[in-house]
Formats: C-alpha cells, structure tokens, sequence
C-alpha cells in the first residue's frame, strides 16, 4: 500500500536538471501506468504530475499523457473559474468590512504553485471572524452561493454553500476555527500572525491569506489530522509541505516556529524520511536521522477497509493489518517525531480501534433491536387485529 | 441515432474548449468528460450552432480545406459521432 516512488518524486513544485533525469530514469522502468494515474488521482496529484512529465514526454506512454492532460485542462479550467469567484467574493466582503484569508487550496495555487493549475481543489475555504458569519453567509447567499455541494463531497466546519459557473462546481467553506471540531485547540482569526498578501492572479487584486509560519503550521496539522484510520491522506498536502519550506525557508521564522509552533518540526521530521528536505532544513530540524519502516505507506487495516473486503488476508492479516499499521504512518497519525518511541501510539492505536470496534458494535446492536423491535410490534399489531375481528 | 445531412447539430450547454500543448481539449468538468479533438473536430464543434446543417457545415469545410474534400465528409461524421457519444450535442 505504498505510493509509487514517481509520484513521491513529483510531489516537488519545481524541478532542476538532476530532478527531470531522476524522473526520466523512473519512467523508463517498469511503471504500472494505469495504477500510478488511478493512485495520482487519489492523491490529487494528477495536474502536478502532468506538469512534471511534460518536460520529459518521449519517456511516457501516449495513453497515459493524454489522460493526464485531460485531468490537468479540467482542473486549469475549473481553478481559472474559482479565482474568478473568489475575486467576486472578497471584493463584495471589502465592500461590507469583512476581512475574510483564504486558506489552502485557492491561496496556495497562487502563491506557492509555480503554475495554478497544478493545485487541485474541491472547495475554495476562507477564514472569517466569527462575528461576521452571518453578514458573511448572508452576501454569499446574495452573490448566488446557494446549493449544497454534490453528493459525496465531505460537509465539514460551517456547511459548504456554492454554485455551478459555467458548469464547474464552485463551493465556499466558510470557517470562524483555523481547524475542524475535534482538533484538539481552538484557532480563530485573531490568534493568528498578521496575515500575508499576494495576488489573485493576473488582474492585479490582492487577497490575504495565512503568515507564511501559519501557513505552513496549518498544513502540517492539516496533514497530521486527516492521517486518519478511515481516510486515505494525500500526497498533494505532502507537496504544498514540501513546496513551502523549498520556496520560502529563507523567509520563514523559525524561531519563532520553534517556540510556538513546535509540531512543525515533528511533521517536517517525518516528511524528511518521505522526501529529502534541503539541507539548510533538514540541519533544523534538531532530531537524529532514525530509519523509520514503512515510509509512504498507508494504514489498510479496519475500519478503513470493510472486512468484507479484507476477507482474502485471513484474519491474521486483517488483525496484523488493524492493530500493528505501518510505523511511518502511525507517527504521523499520532503525532510522535522519529526520535520519539512508538510504543504509547502503538497502545494508543490499540485503543482507538478498541473504541471504534466498541461504537461498530453498538451501533450494530441498537440497529438489530430496532429491527427486532419494528418485526415485534408489527407482529403484535397483526395478532391484536386478528382478536379484534374475532366475535 | 443516425446522422442525416439535414441535422442541424446543437452544441450543450457546459461543455468547454481548452487548448494545451497545441491540442484542443473538449471538456464538460462538471460531469468529468474530456474529448481530445483535432484541428477539424474542433472547427466542426465550433461549427455546430442549431443553424447549420451537416450538409452545409461539411461544405464550409470543404471550401476551408478544398485539398481534402473528398475527405470532409468522412470528417464530420467521426466528429459527429464522437460528440455524440460524448452526449455533447442536441439536434434540430
């Protein structure tokens, strides 16, 4: 269940010479194209894989660049339609006095990306103060955001509201918590360093978006928390990681990281054993190298996988598969640097799944007696009618 | 359904064209289709307007392209039917 070594080499923004041989060498060995776009699909690293193997086009199947073309115009055409909207949106919020950043995605694709269209999305999420929610709902509403995402799109913090423009899925995700519910601290608008401005595209407006500290801490927590025993992560988190401490590690504090953003240091260390840091970065993170087994590897145990469909690992391997995850991984989940012994986030782990195999069960055992309940009452209801009808 | 030369083919609402590294992409992104198209796919797309009919649309193309006429024909009809396959046309 590891990501292909190609796509773990693409997950770099930019590439120098030493970067497109590699990636040459890669493609000229045994790929498995068809999984390795199924899986950069996944991982939403479609376009950015595109814009990489672009440069070395006469090592890739045709079938395969014609697929990834596809992909990277869809999501060209699709980012080009929501910075529009976005520009729309922070005007009209300008004009009313709400400061609204604009997180991930539709900050990073201009920004970060040396391209925007290498950034893939599913919605475009802005961070308001919480007190400007409702007027901040309310011209959203005006501006024509209405509809309720597509079906199979996650519903998380404040409910996404959007569109359709020219038949591309626009969706706003308005959010007054840096992160979701259950992320352990709070983090609103104010808590934040002072915002950074860049431009939204050619048109010349501005936006704002996260401090580059914030940012990048954000991005880290946002990987670590959706690390998760139900969700697949993605690569793509992993390049807008990477592509940070890259292309800003000059301008980074990272004093002030160090002091009040610790976790940063404990996710680069284990980003570092995926894709090398630069040097200079890597020299800070203050940890010692530690081989760390399963690097890229994903969890494939219960619940992520139904046990139906895990029937062909027997029950040993499903059990080994649940309870003792891939080391790289289970870091990452859990949050514990390299350095750092594994054997709390393996007890940890034990008792996570414990707790969901407990909820499973439950939820098993309520939908049976609610069945059983239903088939009762129904039955009593049949025998009343018929002593009813009796003279 | 079959072609006949008196269709008048209709484009769809939602269907986008985006050029890329020298070659046109049709794209519907909301329903995630992409036609790759050539010179002539795409000028028969651009063609189809609810006004013209197959007939005439091939007979534009033969006056563009009077080196290749005996070909125009076969042309549209691949191009049709492509796009129909791709469920990106009406007919009147």
């Amino acid at each position: 269940m590891s990501v292909h070594p190609l796509l773990i080499h693409c997950t770099r923004l930019e590439g120098d010479e030493a970067f497109y041989a590699q990636l040459a060498r890669l493609a000229q060995g045994e790929v498995p194209w068809e999984r390795l776009l199924a899986e950069a699909k996944a991982h939403g690293m479609a376009p950015l894989l595109y814009g990489h193997l672009r440069s070395i086009r006469e090592a890739v199947p045709e079938a395969a660049m014609r697929s990834l073309s596809g992909l990277y115009a869809r999501n060209r055409l699709a980012n080009r339609v929501r910075t529009q909207a976005l520009a729309r949106v922070l005007s009209a919020f300008a004009q009313e006095d709400i400061e609204a950043l604009v997180l991930k995605g539709g900050a990073l694709m201009h920004f970060l990306y040396p391209d925007p269209a290498l950034r893939p999305m599913s919605d475009l999420d802005l961070l308001v103060r919480r007190a400007d929610v409702p007027r901040a709902r309310a011209l959203l509403s005006d501006l024509g955001f209405q509809g309720a995402p597509p079906q199979g799109q996650f519903d998380k913090s404040l409910p996404t509201i959007g569109g359709y423009i020219e038949g591309v899925w626009v969706g706003i995700e308005l959010h007054d918590n840096l992160f979701e519910r259950g992320y352990g601290a709070p983090c609103p608008f104010e808590g934040l360093r002072p915002p950074m401005r860049f431009p939204l595209g050619a048109n010349g407006q501005m936006a704002q978006t996260l401090s580059y500290e914030d940012t990048l801490w954000h991005l880290c927590e946002h990987l670590r928390f959706h690390t998760t025993v139900f969700l697949p992560w993605r690569l793509i988190w992993v390049a807008d990681i990477i592509g940070m401490v890259e292309r800003f590690a000059d301008r980074l504090d990272w004093d002030y990281l160090a002091q009040r953003r610790r976790t940063v240091f404990d996710s680069l260390a284990l980003l570092n054993a995926l894709v090398p840091l630069p040097a200079g970065v890597a020299a800070r993170l203050g940890q010692a190298p530690k081989k760390i087994a399963g690097v890229g590897e994903d969890f494939g145990g219960w619940p992520r996988a139904a046990l139906a469909e895990q029937r062909t690992k027997g029950w040993r391997g499903i059990l080994r598969d649940t309870l003792w995850p891939p080391e790289w991984w289970l870091r990452m989940h859990r949050g514990v640097p390299p350095a750092r012994p594994l054997v709390g986030a393996r007890l940890g782990h034990g008792f996570e799944i414990a707790r969901w195999a407990l909820q499973w069960a439950g939820e098993g055992i309520h939908r049976a007696t609610r069945r059983v309940g239903a088939h009762c009452t129904a039955r009593w209801r049949r025998i009343r009618r018929g002593l009813d009808k009796r003279p | 359904m079959a072609l006949t030369s008196d269709l008048k083919p209709q484009r769809k609402p939602g269907f986008h064209l985006e050029l890329l590294d020298g070659e046109m992409l049709l794209l519907h992104p909301a329903q995630g289709r992409v036609l790759h198209c050539n010179q002539t796919a795409t000028l028969i797309w651009q063609l189809c307007d609810g006004q013209r009919t197959i007939q005439e649309i091939a007979a534009l193309l033969e006056e563009a392209y009077p080196e290749s006429a005996s070909e125009v024909m076969r042309d549209v009809a691949a191009a049709l039917e492509a796009f129909c396959a791709a469920d990106a046309l009406t007919f009147a």
